[in-house]
């Protein structure tokens, strides 16, 4: 969902680019497959499914994607001037909440309990 | 009340430096008849001891504030219910938003005006008396006995509330009865749950606080939050105190000339109060959904092919004990889930499906498992959905060797004489086409409001029955779902679970838990006599001065929220406590007698007159902004911290919404000689963003009509304009107001000005 979002802030700044997205899945639930929908019928938006392998710099400081497009299997290589990363959004407290004997799962997030109020 | 001014300026932020104080206060204090002090710092405690010593020495009831803007600084310059505060926005709107090389002269105009402004406004204004019914009921009607209503009505009884729990069928518990497991809601996210629906019903049977009507439907729901009057009726049964349909004002002549027959006759009036029915006070409307049909995908043999089955009808199989081939009774091997209707030109999901069924299709594969350790599940999606922590559900599923995920276009499902199916798939993960045999199919079918085809909540509004305009919302019972995610159109019912949208069961939970505290919300709102969302703690509500009405209908027909009914000449009868205080309906009225205590027709057309236009100098125009309070001011506010620059030759007026703009103070405007008038509002439209629904739509209407009446008086159309702003475009201020200034300075002072 923040891909797409940050996908209309070039568009609105560059009308002309051209933008790849590298994807798995587009989760984009209920409503907002009306987005989603808006941005596919953008020409010079490409959506591929496919995992990235590898991101080569090069010398005038863009990079070069290398992926491969899992529906057709052919390799893709393309030179953008700017690759972002769609990184998760990691819990603040990590360390310290084991320090407090807070419960955790297993990627940091803390286990509430609404019985116990908590 | 008597009033006794005061008006104070502060020089600090800049205000000093960038407008003649001494001069301004002489406006103040000769002009307006106010008394006129100054400060450094006003909102120091130093600052507010000066006008504090004023209201406790010399008896200051209302207070003239010309300092920041009155978005700010809201606790320091408040000095009381019982005082009149009025603030003039001089720093952000005058210090701020000139460049520092404006002309002294131009800005010194500015800043009187504002004071002229908000001088003439404290005159005008007085003191809300809240409206209070007499008697407010606190009891909450829940419709709908599934795991949202369930959990509204243990929610709200949990809170101190008495509840009504009103259920269809004879069972409570709704789909989540016939479930066999439901998602993993705690760590580590793997492990499939039994349903709590059980322990749901037992705590709300347990409750002294709930009353339960099984077998129940709701004929109609009359009145107003704080005084609902609910008739129930036993389900299916037709009688006559069904919800009437709605009538327009037209086809109500249709009928009353014979042209048209009444789709209401047999019914009671909707006005009609029903001595046997129950009083509650606020609504969790939690009626949830209906699987979607799916017979309309012919090439996926839904309908057609027995072992074809959907996702609801295959969770039932389920959980009433093995699953088989309804065409043979025999046990299956293999099962195809189907997420998304295929063929080559999309790759959405079936509607209505949110991210849901993709987590039911793997619940579902897992059942497929369980049953049979040799058992083989296939899910053939475009896109698995799976938020935040099903995306370990997820991951297990990959894990299983028996589950097969892949990508794939769904071309057709095809039968064999044994009752097997065969799924061609193209584009697929394995690079090439895919045709599976398997011993069912099941289609991933959406979860259909109820409130798509029926009005559900049944109220006798004169509006009528049903929420309005749910087609933006795919007919679910939403209103803004960013914004407002639990109110409806219509004030006192809430709505939450799958009536709101697709919802897992956790979501549900959190749903009718934000609905019931909404109801909450509501019916202390109501006790208090205040507005409930989104204006909450206004006192003030709209009153009308019927001797002069003309039963012309537009305030019964324009309000958002149905909050006004009317008797059968048409005269409006009002519903405070559904109103939101939007002043759409005095925006409306043509004879201009609907107003708030703060905030009416007199009160904003001063304001306008207050504004000096000079009629012997070209460069000196004069324009009029009403700006919407709720997103285009504080954008202006944000634009003038940027110091973006805006043309000082207007005059900004705050409005509740573009819909309480009343077009006669365009036209006081116009015949004070100013040279244009500019309404900046909210966006309208499929996506809005209007925080009371249509209000912005309705102004820009307006103001089509206000064109011709222009034209027809000689003065150009364009003068007059309404823009659509969101609150985070204040870059696009200068460029929409200055814009608008360069366009008339083009084109030249208003010709009727001085006259």
């Amino acid at each position: 969902m923040a891909s797409l979002k940050q996908i209309t802030y070039i568009r609105e700044r560059y009308p002309e680019a051209k933008i790849s997205v590298y994807y798995i899945d587009l989760r984009t639930p209920g409503k907002y497959e009306k987005f989603r929908e808006k941005l596919m019928a953008d020409e010079k938006i490409s959506f591929i499914k496919g995992k990235v392998a590898d991101i080569i710099p090069e010398a005038d400081g863009g990079v070069t994607v290398v992926a491969e497009n899992a529906l057709t299997g052919e390799k893709v290589q393309e030179k953008v001037d700017l690759a972002i990363l769609a990184t998760g959004m990691a819990p603040a407290i990590q360390a310290e909440g084991v320090a407090l004997g807070l419960q955790m799962d297993s990627s940091g997030f803390l286990l509430g309990d609404a019985d116990a109020g908590s | 009340m008597d009033k006794k001014y005061s008006a104070y300026l502060c020089t600090g932020c800049g205000i000093g430096d960038a407008i003649d104080i001494e001069a301004l206060s002489g406006v103040v204090s000769s002009e307006m008849g106010m008394e006129c002090k100054t400060h450094q710092a006003l909102c120091s405690a130093d600052g507010r001891a000066l006008v504090e010593g004023d209201i406790n020495d010399n008896g200051v009831n209302t207070v003239v504030i010309g300092a920041c803007s009155p978005r700010v600084m809201q606790d320091e310059f408040n000095f009381g219910d019982d005082k009149i505060t009025i603030r003039a926005n001089l720093r952000e709107q005058v210090a701020w938003s000139n460049p520092e090389d404006a002309d002294k002269e131009y800005v010194q105009e500015q800043a009187s005006d504002y004071m002229r402004m908000a001088c003439t406004q404290a005159k005008k204004s007085d003191l809300p008396d809240p409206f209070e019914l007499e008697t407010v009921n606190k009891r909450i009607l829940v419709m709908g006995g599934g795991i949202a209503g369930l959990t509204a009505a243990k929610e709200s009884a949990a809170a101190g509330y008495e509840v009504i729990l009103v259920e269809k069928i004879d069972v409570l518990g709704g789909k989540a009865v016939n479930w066999r497991k439901s998602f993993p809601t705690k760590s580590p996210w793997t492990e499939m749950e039994l349903p709590i629906v059980n322990d749901l019903i037992q705590a709300v049977k347990d409750s002294d606080r709930i009353t339960v009507k099984t077998g129940t439907e709701v004929a109609r729901i009359s009145g107003a939050p704080g005084n609902y009057t609910v008739t129930f009726k036993q389900t299916g049964i037709k009688g006559e105190w069904d919800a009437p349909a709605r009538v327009t004002v037209d086809q109500q002549d249709a009928i009353a000339k014979g042209k048209m027959e009444d789709p209401n006759a047999g019914l009671k009036n909707y006005m009609a109060d029903n001595p046997d029915g129950e009083k509650v006070g606020a609504v969790v409307l939690a009626t949830g959904w209906t699987p979607a049909d799916v017979s309309e995908y012919e090439h996926l043999g839904a309908g057609k092919f027995q072992n074809v089955l959907t996702n609801a009808e295959f969770e039932k199989m389920a959980s009433q004990g093995k699953i088989v081939r309804p065409s043979d009774g025999k046990p299956v091997e293999s099962v195809a889930f189907i997420q998304s209707p295929g063929g080559a030109e999309h790759d959405k999901d079936f509607p209505y499906c949110n991210s849901v069924t993709s987590i039911v299709a793997l619940k579902q594969a897992k059942y497929v498992r369980e049953d049979n350790p040799n058992g083989k599940a296939y899910i053939l999606y475009q896109h698995m959905r799976t938020p935040g922590n099903m995306e370990l559900f997820y991951k297990a599923a990959q894990n299983d060797d028996g589950i097969f995920l892949t990508k794939a276009n769904v071309m057709k499902v095809e039968e064999a004489a044994d009752g097997s199916l065969s799924v061609e798939a193209e584009n697929t993960l394995l690079n090439e086409n895919l045709s599976l045999n398997v011993d069912m199919v099941v289609l991933a079918a959406g979860m259909v409001p109820t409130t798509k085809d029926a009005p559900v909540v049944n109220l006798a509004y004169r509006q009528g029955p049903a929420f309005l305009d749910l087609d933006l919302f795919d007919g679910y019972a939403d209103s803004h779902f960013i914004c407002f995610p639990y109110e409806t159109r219509r004030t006192g019912v809430y709505a939450c679970g799958g009536v709101r949208k697709a919802t897992t069961v956790d979501e549900t939970i959190d749903d009718a838990t934000g609905a019931a505290l909404k109801a909450i919300q509501c019916l202390e709102s109501t006790d208090r006599g205040v507005s409930v969302h989104p204006r909450s703690g206004d006192k003030t509500y709209p009153e009308f001065f019927m001797q002069r009405c003309t039963q012309c209908k537009r305030c019964t027909e324009e309000c958002p929220f149905g909050a006004i009914d009317d008797d059968e000449k048409g005269t409006p009868l009002p519903n405070p406590t559904r109103c939101r205080r939007c002043g759409t309906c005095m925006g409306a009225c043509p004879e201009r007698i609907i107003g708030f205590k703060d905030y009416n027709i007199d009160l904003i057309g001063s304001m306008v007159k207050a504004i000096e236009v000079p009629d012997d100098d070209e460069d000196k125009l004069r324009f009029v902004a009403f700006v919407c309070e709720n997103d285009a001011y504080p954008a202006i506010d944000m634009a003038a911290m940027r110091r973006l620059g805006i043309s000082n030759l207007v005059r900004i007026i705050p409005v509740r919404c573009l819909g309480s703009v009343n077009m006669v103070w365009i036209k006081d405007a116009m015949s004070a000689g100013m040279d244009g008038a500019i309404l900046l509002g909210c966006q309208y439209g499929d996506d809005y963003q209007c925080h009371f629904v249509k209000g912005s739509e309705i102004a820009s209407k307006r103001m089509e009509n206000i064109g011709e009446t222009l034209g027809s008086l000689g003065l150009e159309v364009e003068r007059v304009a309404v823009r659509q702003v969101a609150i985070n475009e204040y870059h696009k201020i200068p460029e929409i107001i200055n814009g608008f200034v360069e366009e008339i300075v083009e084109m030249g002072p208003n010709p009727f000005k001085g006259f």
